[in-house]
């Protein structure tokens, strides 16, 4: 399981929280969690596959753009 | 394979399934458990919608759930009075329990709607039933009235009810993430 870095703001309701994680396409990419599965600036995420910079994770849930892996840059992988 | 309310229970006790606050006897039938409403809804703002009507959503990489649901819904907290929902209203609700689907456990679950609200034209979904293994947190809820005749959603009251099923397998996040719970 990694940390990956994102920006984490309150949802809708107290347990929800929204992530922003910023894509290695340079996409913004948004997804409703539980606040169990963010930190103040993280979201938990497992590693699927990477490449030289890029690591291709699967969020806990879907973006609202309908993806569940998105590629990331490696620096954004906070720890393993 | 569905899992009956017996092996459920000892899900529940292996904490394999996570469900809090945890659901009376009474909940139960032979092959799910009903959960209930949460005080809280969110329903359309149509000052606002008036304001930019005809404005097309494009769902795609650039769209943003989140925003257009602050922009175009208000909270809004029930009373034991309700809500009453008419006729082809539409609004986002939760769950009053969360739910927590360990990716190691091997289970997911299908969100459904209960047949005595179906009759009257009540749906808690939108053709988005699944619970992936690996789910956190409140469920949410699209909640359609179908029906003729305006429903009362009272918080508390029992509106969906969950299927669980057992995978073949566990997925590859599972092993990836089997030891996290123990860090916690």
């Amino acid at each position: 399981m990694n940390r990956v870095k994102a920006r984490i703001v309150r949802g809708a309701i107290s347990s929800e929280r929204i992530a922003y994680i910023k894509t290695a396409g340079g996409v913004r990419a948004e997804v409703l969690l539980s606040d169990t599965q963010t930190g103040s600036n993280h979201v938990l995420a497992v590693e699927v596959a990477r490449d030289k910079n890029n690591v291709l994770i699967e969020l806990p849930q879907e973006t609202s753009s309908g993806d569940w892996r998105v590629w990331v840059n490696k620096n954004q992988i906070l720890s393993e | 394979m569905i899992l009956t309310d017996r092996e459920i229970q000892v899900f529940l006790d292996n904490r394999q399934i996570t469900i809090k606050p945890t659901p009376d006897a009474v909940r139960y039938s032979s092959t799910s458990v009903d959960l209930t409403l949460a005080k809280q809804l969110r329903v359309w703002d149509f000052n606002q919608i008036d304001k930019t009507r005809g404005e097309v959503i494009e769902p795609g990489p650039k769209f943003k759930y989140a925003e257009f649901r602050d922009k175009y819904t208000k909270k809004k907290i029930l009373t034991n009075k309700g809500y009453v929902l008419a006729p082809d209203d539409f609004v986002l609700a939760w769950t009053h329990e969360t739910i927590d689907l360990p990716n190691h456990s091997r289970i997911a679950a299908r969100v459904e709607g209960k047949s005595s609200l179906a009759r009257l034209g009540l749906a808690v979904h939108v053709t988005a039933p699944t619970i992936h293994a690996g789910f956190e947190g409140h469920l949410q809820l699209e909640l359609c009235n179908h029906g003729l005749f305006s429903i009362r959603l009272t918080p508390g009251m029992p509106i969906c009810q969950l299927i669980f099923e057992m995978t073949l397998g566990t997925p590859a996040k599972g092993y990836s993430g089997i030891f996290l719970r123990q860090k916690k």
